[in-house]
């Protein structure tokens, strides 16, 4: 997939003077490097992937020797909460890889065709943007049943529409740019143009809001299964992991909330880089931001 | 001339943007007495706007004062960059975005005159009926209930010329009040602008690119360029006999409907704001440039006559003229 | 427009509930029933009919709006679905309320004061507050504030023992109005006490993002040429702020916090369910935990007109506070 490499810099050059921004990025990187060697890392293993039961180990407040306590099962919450993390990667990254898929394909589509098919498209799209963005999800979600390639299907139906409109304008105004035109007077065939003019430059905004989207994704995600809709036990998750607390809150606060924490740091560095994003993208901002610094 | 209003001396003004600094204004001196007009020419980029804002107290945040000083009714208003919003009004160039789209006219009038410390509303209404009618406007009761979008831009313009005029200043800054206006209706702005003059014994100050509408509007010209004042004096006299060789390409530019000579254009670029230059700022596209000499030393901003200054090595009390180049 | 939207989607989850199946009619007859009995829910729910005439039956109760009858309470989903609502917009409402007249305020002065401490604070703060988990805060507040601290309730619109002492009957079903009416006051506060926690945490939301959005369109506003000529002219920056910046922020923040109401609601929905407040969110999971599908079509049915008369109050809204745009 191509990206302009040019607002890629531009943006990175931007990104370093703003402090909050680089700590989003630290905290973005932390989330994915532990996510991947999480199962090296975790102290307890078998209690991570939730294989164990140890009744004399049941309920203990954070020691040495368990940082973050134990749970009802005796499990490990520490091992728990870090093998956690990279199924929310797992998520995250479906969800967005796919709605990406979709909704650029159907966006495309729409924006390039247009006429009646691209309207068509676009109603069918609204259909899904008429609705509050978890509502979706959650009916979906209850609609297949618990599991993890549910919540990514089920959270990937309701997030396609957004980037299929997102790219759906993006094409529908590059389509109209004077270097399309010319493109076309000069015979180059349909598919090249959209190749190799349309696609990237529709692409980025799509793909960097894609990336910034994870954060959001995992929260849904978490969100689901609290509920009680999402990923099945033992599968850690932190959603699950909290809802596995909740009856216990009084006896055993730790349970609910250092997975909580964890959650929270995860989504909030995406938020931070989102944030840095919204004032970059924002030229009157933007102008502000760079006369101060 | 009365007193000295308001004293610059040498004054630099820096914007910081992207990253990087430029230097707008680079050591202007000048005066400004009680009734006097005087206009600033010069190209986009020269430094008058920056000038005329930092005088009228609006400059914006991403500008600093770096050194020098201005001195407004006997006041330093160095560290008091607000002070002159007392007694300076400013004439804003673009009509379109310079009212609150949100708030009829009769609103801005009243908060504009609260703030001059017109508390009793009946007052400040009369006020803003006299200055409305003294722009020439008729029907003032529309005026005063419409807002923004529902005015047209020459009435706008007037608009703004009356909120300015009602605030009785002492300063009366234009932001470049002909350019925005279509050529039929640029007599009208001026004579406006002269009959204010007369009427409020203000000062004013006004900021143009558009030498032939000097001498039209104001006693006094200062033409810059590059951030500095090349050259100032009386109006009539400048005109008549332009000393600085920029002056004189101005002039020459001007086209005349009958003159059978080609338009003259002043050929190369200003040098980029973010440079600092050693020599005279015009030197690269001056005609009478000496190398050696105008390239390495910056002409000094000098009194030629009593009412003249000009900053070029070239001019020590004599005319500089241009030979017609062969292939105009 | 928007009804054929509406219509798609529930049409949409209408085949999906029917596809998977889930068999209602042993929800229906309950965990003992006998074979009679379910072949008796069956007919009663219409499975036995083919798949085009349940969503004939489907659609046509729809439009005279019957939602069905729960598979779950038994009872008529409208009248559950209106017993539960008064509850749900209670605390939506009241948190949203909250959320907004904190974050407007803040997002003025942190434009105001743009690069400075406060600035960076309120930065912070909206980009964390929504970033934090919803169900878990409310869980740390119940935790703080209910179990450890004890000085707020933690759950409940209302105490069962009170309620009962003075016989209380909700008549408008928000609590906060129905005990002022009849003139309990203890009962009032009591009231008052339990909402405010769970308030609260729906107020996070909308507090960071109006926070963070008039932030943006305040700082936006202040480049205006409009705002650089009234300083100019004399204003004084409170001047500045109270009538000039708030106008200009208020029609594009109508419009986005009126389409954030959704989102508040949404999160709401969750907040009751840990708070155990009998809302319609505590009703909709509860009738997707137990595949009531009635109950389930039914809340989403009324959340999405509610979603939709939202975004037309806000356009009409928009509308009248920018003088700019006709109607």
């Amino acid at each position: 997939m191509m990206i302009a490499p040019a607002l890629l810099k531009d943006f990175i050059a931007f990104l370093r003077k703003d402090k909050l921004g680089l700590l989003g990025l630290l905290l973005i990187a932390g989330f994915i490097i532990i996510g991947v060697i999480a199962p090296y890392i975790v102290p307890y293993p078998e209690d991570a992937w939730g294989l164990t039961y140890n009744v004399e180990r049941r309920l203990q407040p954070p020691s040495r020797a368990h940082p973050f306590g134990t749970d009802e099962y005796g499990r490990d919450v520490l091992s728990r909460v870090i093998l956690a993390s990279r199924f929310s990667l797992i998520i995250a990254i479906s969800v967005v890889t796919l709605s990406l898929i979709i909704g650029v394909a159907v966006g495309l589509v729409a924006g390039y065709l247009g006429g009646w098919i691209g309207s068509t498209l676009m109603r069918v799209t609204d259909m899904f943007l008429a609705f509050p963005p978890l509502l979706l999800a959650i009916a979906f979600a209850s609609i297949l049943g618990r599991g993890l390639e549910n919540v990514i299907i089920a959270l990937s139906l309701s997030w396609w529409p957004w980037y299929a409109r997102l790219t759906f304008v993006q094409v529908s105004s590059v389509k109209t740019m004077p270097y399309v035109d010319a493109a076309k007077i000069a015979g180059i065939p349909p598919l090249r143009i959209l190749a190799k003019y349309i696609l990237p430059n529709s692409l980025t905004p799509v793909t960097i809001q894609a990336f910034l989207d994870m954060g959001a994704a995992v929260l849904e995600a978490a969100a689901l299964s609290f509920i009680g809709i999402g990923v099945k036990p033992p599968t850690p998750e932190w959603g699950l992991l909290i809802s596995d607390g909740w009856i216990l809150i009084g006896k055993a606060w730790w349970i609910s909330l250092f997975p909580g924490i964890a959650l929270f740091i995860t989504v909030l560095g995406f938020n931070l880089l989102g944030d840095t994003y919204r004032e970059y993208s924002n030229p009157k901002i933007r102008r502000l931001a760079e006369a101060r610094v | 001339m009365g007193g000295s209003l308001l004293t610059i001396k040498d004054l630099h003004i820096d914007y910081r943007a992207r990253g990087e600094t430029i230097r707008a204004v680079r050591g202007v001196s000048l005066e400004l007495g009680f009734g006097e007009t005087l206009c600033i020419v010069g190209e986009s980029g020269s430094g008058k706007t920056t000038l005329a804002m930092a005088i009228a107290g609006a400059l914006p945040p991403n500008a600093t004062i770096r050194s020098g000083e201005i001195v407004l009714n006997n006041v330093n208003i160095l560290n008091n960059r607000e002070y002159p919003r007392k007694l300076v009004s400013l004439i804003p160039q673009e009509v379109g975005s310079s009212l609150s789209p949100f708030h009829t006219i009769e609103q801005v009038f009243l908060d504009v005159l609260t703030s001059k410390g017109v508390t009793d509303k009946g007052e400040a209404l009369k006020i803003a009926r006299s200055t409305l009618s003294l722009v020439g406007f008729s029907d003032i009761n529309r005026v005063l209930k419409s807002y923004p979008h529902e005015l047209s831009g020459g009435m706008l313009q007037r608009v703004l010329i009356a909120l300015a005029v009602s605030r009785r200043p002492l300063i009366l800054i234009a932001d470049e009040p002909t350019s925005m206006i279509d050529a039929s209706l640029k007599r009208d702005v001026v004579e406006l602008l002269k009959n204010i003059v007369l009427t409020q014994s203000a000062s004013m100050i006004v900021v143009t690119h558009d030498i032939a509408l000097a001498p039209h509007l104001c006693s006094r010209i200062a033409i810059m360029y590059s951030g500095e004042i090349v050259e100032d004096g009386l109006s009539t006299e400048i005109l008549a006999n332009p000393m600085h060789p920029y002056t004189v390409m101005l002039l020459e530019s001007i086209p005349r409907i009958l003159s059978p000579r080609k338009l003259k254009a002043i050929p190369g670029l200003p040098p980029d704001p973010r440079s600092t230059l050693t020599g005279c700022s015009f030197e690269p596209r001056c005609p009478k440039a000496i190398k050696g000499l105008c390239d390495k030393i910056k002409p000094p901003l000098s009194t030629i006559e009593s009412t003249r200054r000009v900053s070029c090595h070239l001019v020590q009390g004599k005319e500089v003229t241009l030979n017609e180049d062969p292939s105009s | 427009m928007t009804a054929i939207v509406v219509l798609g989607v529930l049409t949409i989850v209408f085949i999906a509930t029917r596809v998977i199946p889930a068999h209602p009619e042993f929800l229906w007859a309950g965990p003992h029933a006998t074979e009679e009995q379910l072949a008796e829910a069956r007919r009663a729910l219409h499975l036995d009919k083919p798949l085009v005439v349940q969503y004939y039956y489907f659609i046509t109760s729809l439009l005279k709006g019957d939602l069905g009858v729960s598979w779950r309470t038994k009872n008529p989903v409208l009248e559950d679905i209106k017993t539960a609502l008064p509850a749900t917009l209670e605390l939506a409402i009241t948190g949203f309320l909250i959320g907004v007249s904190l974050g407007l305020p803040l997002g003025i002065i942190s434009a105001l004061r743009y690069g400075g401490v406060i600035d960076k604070l309120v930065r912070v703060i909206s980009v964390s507050g929504s970033a934090i988990p919803v169900f878990w805060i409310a869980l740390v507040f119940q935790l703080v504030f209910s179990i450890k601290l004890g000085i707020l309730p933690g759950g409940y619109r209302v105490d069962p023992s009170l309620a009962i002492a003075y016989g209380f009957k909700p008549i408008t079903g928000f609590y906060v109005i129905d005990t002022l009416i009849t003139g309990h006051i203890d009962l009032f506060l009591d009231v008052v006490r339990r909402l405010l926690m769970p308030a609260l945490v729906v107020s996070i939301y909308p507090l960071c993002l109006t926070a963070r959005m008039t932030r943006a369109l305040a700082l936006e506003t202040l480049q205006e040429d409009f705002i650089r000529n009234l300083r100019s002219w004399g204003l004084p920056d409170n001047v500045i702020a109270r009538r000039y910046l708030l106008k200009a922020v208020t029609p594009p923040l109508v419009a986005s916090l009126g389409l954030s109401f959704g989102y508040t609601l949404i999160g709401a929905f969750i907040i009751e369910v840990v708070f155990s407040w009998n809302g319609l969110g505590m009703y909709a999971v509860l009738s997707l935990l137990s595949f009531d599908y009635p109950a389930v079509i039914g809340s989403i049915m009324v959340v999405a007109i509610f979603y939709t008369v939202i975004n037309l109050i806000v356009d009409l809204t928009h509308a009248y506070v920018d003088p700019r745009v006709k109607l």
